[in-house]
């Protein structure tokens, strides 16, 4: 091989593992989740204004000394309103990618280690689920149902489980035929030791890159929503209700109601999304599932 | 056609019938499971509240509310495969005329989306391709990281603020202008000013999620033995991932196709809603928004039904061009 050809890979190699770039995007990821958690859990310390409290004498200011971020159209501290935004979106974000990944390691296993007839019924059961275009069935489970942040994050959870569900179903598949299972069997341990002792440990690593993931999505998906007046009841700070609110603001030449709440979106997706894939780098052991996840 | 193609075409086509089922079967449940009135559903809550009780009691029955699920079910089951897919109540139309109608725009927006992010993220793979491991490389990567991680609606906030309020190139809103031009040539230019901004919106985040794929695909295909073989041969580096590796790397192209479908119906629902695009995204927007709820069954099904034959089609061509796949 080359000299060229060789110094070219290691570059390549450097790009993708630590290196120049590799570590800085991991640190960077992780310095900022880790502070958007604490802004979110010390929200309250952290700002004297009220999120929700209206003074209808101070609207549309532009930010000052006094209010960072500005106000909003009813006179609220957009400071506060987007550091209360941290934890809803957090929240929503965590639970339902929480609850997806739950969903769909379950019936992974399930499908994936018992096979024939469960297998069979599981994976139609994804198959048909998958068939609509997940924003057309969030949209009907959202009309559907009374609004409120757990219903949101509940339509968001059940909507997204079938990817993983695919992936913990053919990697379990594979490890049920490990000869390490065999002699397990062999041994006289049940289905239930089997799965937890043997199989689970072997598909954590799914199971980690997925919630890193489909938070990050969970959280574009819920900003989303609300932008569109769908999502979190309106009287909730949320991010994408704020850009709800701030569309008409733009047009009078204010940029501060859009500018705050959609650069927080992008940083917190960004820093997730950047975590997830670094995760899955140094996870993954094959190609193809690196491809899948 | 080959015999083993068509063979796989029929095998691949007998998945559809009970996935067909199960998605009507869903669609019912969730109706039927769901805490929403289903006079309500049908008439609209404007006209029930004006209703006198005992006509209510007469719309129950006949609407057979009174019987039991697998009923309901089988009668509702034998109205959709009749092609009547109920009342939507916020256009006073029957739904299927409704989706049909608003279908065209939606494919135009669609299509000209994907194919304008699939060829920019195939240039852009390439130009980093050739480029591996330099400063150009890396920094399309951030740029495909950060396009990857902004919703679809800040996208087009931003756009709409640019180029239609800041520098008014392009319109912000409608397939048409107010005053639509008669003539052929001015009517045709006046479209594709109006498609310009949403299709592009919409590629924006689909050509991220491409051109990492296409890139990842690329990098693999440089890893194989053939590549191998044609440096040992003495070719360029240009060459190999011109003539070698780029031909297996376009596999993803068409497997994305099925898989992107669900993403750009989806996607077209944000743009359309902010662009006013009237497309089944915009309907979709509109029935969650007012409760048009025969209107959003309509249109799971219809959506369903475009993924599965999206799917088909994906599988079909990659048969075509990967003989593997047909004996598999």
């Amino acid at each position: 091989m080359n000299l060229q050809n060789a110094e070219m890979k290691a570059r390549i190699m450097r790009l993708q593992h630590g290196g120049l770039l590799g570590i800085k995007q991991v640190t960077l990821g992780m310095i900022c989740i880790a502070l958007l958690v604490l802004l979110a859990l010390l929200a309250p310390y952290l700002i004297s204004y009220d999120p929700v409290q209206v003074s209808l004498d101070q609207p549309m200011q532009a930010p000052s000394f006094d209010h960072p971020f500005g106000t909003d159209h009813l006179g609220r501290d957009m400071f506060a309103r987007v550091l209360y935004g941290t934890r809803v979106s957090l929240l929503v974000g965590l639970c339902a990618a929480a609850l997806a990944v739950c969903l769909g390691v379950l019936i992974g296993l399930l499908a994936g280690y018992f096979g024939g007839l469960v297998d069979s019924i599981l994976m139609r059961l994804v198959d048909t689920i998958y068939s609509p275009p997940e924003t057309i069935l969030l949209m009907v489970l959202v009309t559907m149902f009374t609004r409120s942040v757990w219903t949101i994050i509940l339509a968001i959870g059940l909507t997204h489980w079938m990817g993983t569900a695919r992936l913990v179903r053919s990697e379990a598949l594979s490890i049920r035929q490990r000869p390490f299972v065999e002699s397990a069997t062999a041994l006289g341990a049940g289905d239930c030791y089997i799965l937890c002792r043997h199989i689970m440990p072997n598909l954590l690593y799914i199971a980690i890159v997925s919630v890193t993931l489909m938070t990050a999505h969970a959280i574009l998906t819920e900003s989303f929503l609300s932008f569109l007046g769908l999502g979190i009841p309106p009287h909730l700070p949320s991010w994408g209700n704020m850009l709800n609110e701030a569309q008409r603001d733009i047009m009078l030449g204010i940029w501060w109601t859009t500018l705050f709440p959609g650069i927080m979106i992008i940083i917190t997706v960004l820093s997730i999304n950047l975590l997830g894939e670094d995760l899955k780098k140094k996870l993954t052991p094959s190609r193809e599932m690196k491809m899948g996840l | 056609m080959d015999r083993s193609l068509a063979s796989f075409v029929v095998r691949r086509g007998l998945q559809i019938p009970p996935l067909l089922f199960g998605i009507s079967v869903l669609t019912f449940l969730i109706f039927y499971l769901s805490p929403v009135d289903p006079v309500v559903a049908y008439l609209g809550l404007t006209t029930v509240q004006k209703m006198p009780p005992e006509d209510l009691a007469k719309v129950e029955q006949q609407l057979g509310l009174d019987q039991p699920v697998h009923v309901r079910y089988l009668a509702w089951l034998e109205k959709i495969l009749q092609g009547d897919w109920g009342f939507s109540y916020i256009n006073k139309r029957p739904v299927m005329n409704v989706i049909l109608e608003r279908f065209p725009a939606t494919l135009l927006l669609t299509l000209t989306g994907y194919g304008l992010s699939a060829i920019l993220a195939l240039l852009l793979g390439l130009a980093s391709a050739l480029r591996a491991g330099s400063r150009f490389d890396a920094s399309l990567n951030g740029l495909s990281y950060l396009l990857y991680s902004m919703p679809t609606f800040l996208v087009a906030l931003l756009a709409m603020q640019v180029f239609s309020v800041w520098l008014g190139c392009f319109p912000s809103a409608r397939m048409v202008s107010v005053n639509e031009p008669v003539a052929f040539m001015p009517y045709v230019l006046d479209r594709m000013r109006h498609l310009i901004l949403p299709a592009c919106v919409l590629a924006v985040g689909h050509m991220a999620a491409f051109y990492a794929y296409f890139r990842s695909s690329l990098q693999e295909s440089m890893n194989e033995d053939y590549v191998l073989t044609a440096r040992a041969k003495g070719l360029t580096e240009r060459d190999i991932i011109l003539r070698h590796a780029l031909r297996n790397s376009l596999l993803p192209f068409i497997t994305q196709v099925g898989l992107i479908i669900p993403f750009l119906i989806g996607g077209s629902v944000v743009v359309e809603s902010i662009f006013a695009w009237p497309g089944i995204g915009k309907l979709a927007y509109d029935a969650a928004l007012r409760a048009d709820y025969m209107l959003l069954m309509g249109l799971t099904l219809f959506t369903s039904l475009l993924v599965i034959l999206g799917n088909l089609l994906a599988d079909v061509a990659y048969a075509l061009v990967d003989p593997r796949v047909k004996y598999g």
